[in-house]
C-alpha cells in the first residue's frame, strides 16, 4: 500500500512537470479574481490566487476554467461577499444602438439591450453555439452568437426583435454580442428598415452566375466558380453541420471538397459526375478545397468527367512494417517479388534489388495497408538504393534496413495520399502529419463543456433545485443561474472562441471582413 | 481481400483502461483473439497509446522482465515485455525516464487472487516519440472516446448493450476525463 502512494506520488510529479501549464492563462485568471475580489473590498495578491489556482489546476487537475470558478466562489465565501451583490450590478443592462455597443470595444463585459435586424445567419461548426451572424440598426452592425444551451428560438434572417439583457464581450479591440440564458428575445414592435452597411452583403446568392473552371485553374481561395468533377471519395465521418466531404476531380486534378448542410444538398454520390454552381474556393494549410454553402447547388450530370487519378488521404499513425518491406529482389523477366531467392513463376534467377516500404498506417477506425515505392523510400530514409544494398552486403542482413524504417516510421502520425486498390494504396504522397491544432482542441473542449452543462441543467430541473422556466424567464431568473453562465463564458478561453466565429465567418458567403469594413467606409463618404 | 482482417489499434485513456474488467472471446476456442468492452463500449484487442515512459523495472527472476509505467493525462498504463517482446524488451532495458512514447500492443488481462481484472499492454512496438504525435494522440483519443460516448448515449448495438449493462457507466465521468486530457495538451 505504502509502495503504490509513493508510485502515485512521483506519477504525479512527472505529469505535473510535462503539464506545461501555461502560466500566463493561470494569471490572467488570477488578476480577473483580483480584480473582482478587489472592487468588492478584499485585498488578496494576485500571486496567491495564482497560487490556489496552481494547485486545483496542477496538483488536481481540474481544469482551469472549473478552478476559477472555485476559486472565485471560495473567496468570496471566505469574505462574506454576497455572489448576488458582486453580480447584481453587472446585470442591469442599458439600452443602447449598435454604434454605442461597437464603441465599448475594449472594455469588461456588459450587459446591453437593444433593437436590431437579423442581416446574416453564418454556418454553425459547432454544436455548442445555437445561431452565430450579424444583427444591425441605422447605426450599424454587430456579431451575434447564441449557445445552444439558450433555449432561444432561431432567429429569423431579416426580422427585427428586441435584444434584453445580452452581453457584450470584447476581443482584439472589436465588441460582439453573446446571448446566453439571462438574455431574453422578441420580436419587435417596429421594423428597422435601412441597416448602416448591412442590405448591401444580404442578397443570398443562389442566382449568381460564375465562370466554369476546372480543378487546375482553382489555385487561390475565395473564388466563386461552377466546377464540373467526378465525386473521387467522399469521408465517412465528418462534423454534425457538413452534409458531405471528400475529394473531387477532373481530367486536370483533384481537391478536397465540402458541402455545408445549409445547402440543404441531401444526395452525393462516390462515382457520379456533378455540376458544382456558387462554390467557392478556400485556403486551409496551403491546400485549396472547395465548398458549398446556402448560396450553392450541385446538379448531377450525364456528362462523365474522369478524376484525373483516383486519389485516396489520410491521416493515421504507423503501426507496422509488413514482411516484404525494405530491400528486396524482383524477378528480372517478370518483375514479380522473389522469396528465398526463388521468382514462383522462373525458378531460380538472378534478381534486381528494389526498395520498397509496406507500411500500415492506422487512423482509429480502419488499418490502411500501403505500399510505398523505391523512389519516395529512398527520399524519406534518406537512403539510395545502392547504399542500401551495400549496408546489406556489409552486415550479411537484409533485414537491417527493416530496422531502420521501423524506427523511422513506428510511432508517428503521417498524412498519406494515394491511389486505392483492392488492398492497398499505391502511396504517392507521405508526408508527416501537422502539429495539433488548437481550434480542433478548443472546439471539443467546448462542446463536452456545453454537454455537461446540459446534463447539469437536466438533473437540476429533475430534482427540483431549479425550475424549467427560471433559467429563461428574464424578470424571476435565477441570479446565481446566471452568474454561473456568465463565469463559464468568461472562463471560456476567448481567444479560442474568437476562432470558432472566425472559423464560421469563414464559411460565410465569402465576405471577408475588409469587405465589410470597405462597405462601412464607403457610406460614411 | 478474402480471409484478411487487421485489428484495429483503438484509442482509448489509461483511466478508461483502468475502469474495464470485461474480457471475451468471439469463440471459445483457446487461439481465439482476447478483446475487452470498455465503459463507453469500445471493443479492444489492439490498442494505441502514447505518453510518458515515468518508470521502468526488470521484474524477472532469471530471465529479463520488464515491467514499463506510461501516463497519459488522465491516469497511467503498464506494459509487460519479456523474451517474446524481445524488441520492446531491448528498448525498455535501455530507455530512460522521463520520455516520450508510442507503443502499439494488445490488451491482456490477469485475474488477482481476490478475483479482480488487472489489464496490461504486451507491445508489438514501443518506441521514442515526440510531444507533437503526443499530442496528435491524444486529440485524436478525445475524440474517438467523445463519439463512442454519444454513440452509447443515442444508439444501441452489442458491444453498447453489454458494456452499459456491465458497468452502468456516469459518462460526465468520461466526459471530465476528456476535457483533462485537452487541458493538458492545450496549456502549453
Ligand atoms: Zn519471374
Amino acid at each position: 500500500m505504502k509502495d503504490m502512494n509513493e508510485t502515485e506520488l512521483a506519477d504525479s510529479q512527472e505529469s505535473i512537470h510535462f503539464k506545461n501549464t501555461g502560466a500566463s492563462d493561470l494569471f490572467d485568471r488570477a488578476a480577473t479574481i483580483q480584480k473582482l475580489l478587489s472592487e468588492n473590498g478584499a485585498e488578496i495578491s494576485v500571486e496567491e490566487i495564482e497560487a490556489k489556482l496552481k494547485e486545483m489546476t496542477e496538483i488536481f487537475k481540474v481544469p482551469a476554467a472549473e478552478a476559477q470558478r472555485s476559486v472565485t466562489n471560495a473567496f468570496l465565501k471566505k469574505y462574506g461577499i454576497s455572489k448576488t451583490k458582486v453580480f447584481a450590478g453587472k446585470g442591469s443592462a442599458v439600452t443602447k444602438k449598435i454604434a454605442e455597443i461597437n464603441a465599448m470595444a475594449g472594455m469588461p463585459d456588459a450587459w446591453v439591450n437593444f433593437t436590431g435586424k437579423v442581416i446574416q445567419i453564418w454556418d454553425s461548426t459547432h454544436e455548442s453555439i445555437a445561431q452565430a451572424g450579424l444583427v444591425g440598426d441605422e447605426t450599424g452592425i454587430i456579431k451575434f452568437t447564441i449557445w445552444s444551451s439558450t433555449e432561444i428560438n432561431p432567429l429569423e434572417l431579416n426580422k427585427t426583435y428586441d435584444f434584453k439583457n445580452v452581453v457584450v464581450k470584447s476581443w482584439n479591440d472589436k465588441a460582439s454580442i453573446t446571448l446566453n440564458k439571462a438574455a431574453t428575445i422578441a420580436p419587435a414592435a417596429e421594423e428597422i428598415v435601412t441597416v448602416k452597411a448591412g442590405e448591401t452583403i444580404l442578397s443570398d446568392s443562389k442566382d449568381r452566375t460564375n465562370e466554369l473552371r476546372t480543378v487546375a485553374e482553382l489555385q487561390q481561395g475565395g473564388i466563386w466558380t461552377d466546377l464540373k468533377a467526378n465525386i473521387v471519395q467522399l469521408f465517412e465521418k465528418t462534423h454534425e453541420s457538413i452534409a458531405f466531404a471528400g475529394v473531387l476531380g477532373d481530367e486536370t486534378g483533384t481537391m478536397r471538397f465540402t458541402v455545408w448542410k445549409t445547402s440543404e444538398i441531401e444526395n452525393i454520390e462516390a462515382g457520379k459526375s456533378y455540376l458544382l454552381k456558387n462554390a467557392i474556393t478556400k485556403e486551409w494549410n496551403g491546400n485549396i478545397a472547395v465548398e458549398i454553402n446556402r448560396a450553392g447547388k450541385v446538379e448531377e450530370i450525364d456528362e462523365e468527367i474522369v478524376a484525373k487519378a483516383s486519389v485516396f488521404e489520410l491521416c493515421g499513425c504507423a503501426v507496422d512494417i509488413q514482411a516484404g518491406s525494405g530491400l528486396i529482389r524482383r524477378c528480372p523477366e517478370c518483375n514479380k517479388v522473389m522469396t528465398k531467392g526463388m521468382c514462383t513463376e522462373h525458378g531460380k534467377v538472378k534478381g534486381k534489388y528494389d526498395l520498397r516500404i509496406k507500411a500500415v498506417f492506422d487512423d482509429g477506425s480502419e488499418a490502411h495497408e500501403t505500399i510505398i515505392n523505391c523512389e519516395l523510400t529512398q527520399k524519406l530514409l534518406n537512403i539510395e538504393l545502392a547504399d542500401a544494398v551495400m549496408m546489406a552486403t556489409e552486415t550479411l542482413d537484409p533485414e537491417c534496413i527493416n530496422d531502420i524504417i521501423k524506427k523511422e516510421f513506428i510511432g508517428k502520425y503521417y498524412v498519406v495520399r494515394g491511389a486505392k486498390t483492392d488492398r492497398y494504396i499505391i502511396v504517392e504522397n507521405v508526408e508527416r502529419a501537422e502539429p495539433i491544432d488548437a481550434n480542433r482542441i478548443s472546439q471539443l473542449k467546448d462542446c463536452l463543456m456545453e454537454e455537461l452543462d446540459r446534463k447539469n441543467d437536466a438533473e437540476k430541473i429533475e430534482n427540483g433545485e431549479i425550475r424549467n422556466d427560471e433559467i429563461r424567464v428574464g424578470e424571476n431568473r435565477d441570479i446565481e443561474k446566471d452568474i454561473e453562465e456568465m463565469e463559464e463564458l468568461k472562463s471560456s478561453d476567448f481567444e479560442e472562441f474568437e476562432k470558432i466565429l472566425n472559423s464560421i465567418e469563414a464559411e460565410d458567403e465569402g465576405i471577408e471582413e475588409d469587405e465589410e469594413i470597405e462597405i462601412e467606409e464607403i457610406k460614411v463618404i | 481481400m478474402p480471409g484478411y482482417f487487421r485489428e484495429i489499434a483503438v484509442r482509448m485513456f489509461a483511466k478508461e483502461m483502468k475502469d474495464s474488467d470485461l474480457i471475451y472471446r468471439e469463440e471459445e476456442e483457446q487461439y481465439a483473439p482476447q478483446y475487452v468492452l470498455t465503459p463507453t463500449g469500445a471493443k479492444a484487442n489492439r490498442i494505441l497509446i502514447s505518453g510518458v515512459l515515468t518508470e521502468v523495472e526488470n521484474i524477472g527472476s532469471g530471465t529479463e522482465y520488464y515491467r514499463a509505467r506510461i501516463s497519459d493525462p488522465t491516469g497511467t498504463f503498464t506494459v509487460y515485455a519479456g523474451q517474446y517482446q524481445a524488441e520492446a524488451a531491448r528498448f525498455l532495458a535501455e530507455a530512460e525516464t522521463p520520455a516520450f512514447v508510442t507503443v502499439i500492443g494488445k490488451v491482456t488481462a490477469f485475474k488477482t487472487d481476490d478475483g479482480n481484472t488487472i489489464l496490461s499492454i504486451r507491445p508489438e512496438y514501443i518506441q521514442n516519440a515526440d510531444e507533437k504525435d503526443r499530442d496528435l494522440w491524444v486529440a485524436e483519443t478525445a475524440e474517438k472516446t467523445h463519439e463512442r460516448i454519444i454513440a452509447a448515449e443515442t444508439e444501441t448495438n452489442e458491444n453498447i448493450k453489454n458494456a452499459l449493462e456491465h458497468y452502468s457507466p456516469e459518462f460526465s465521468e468520461y466526459r471530465k476525463m476528456i476535457i483533462q486530457a485537452l487541458e493538458a495538451i492545450s496549456s502549453n
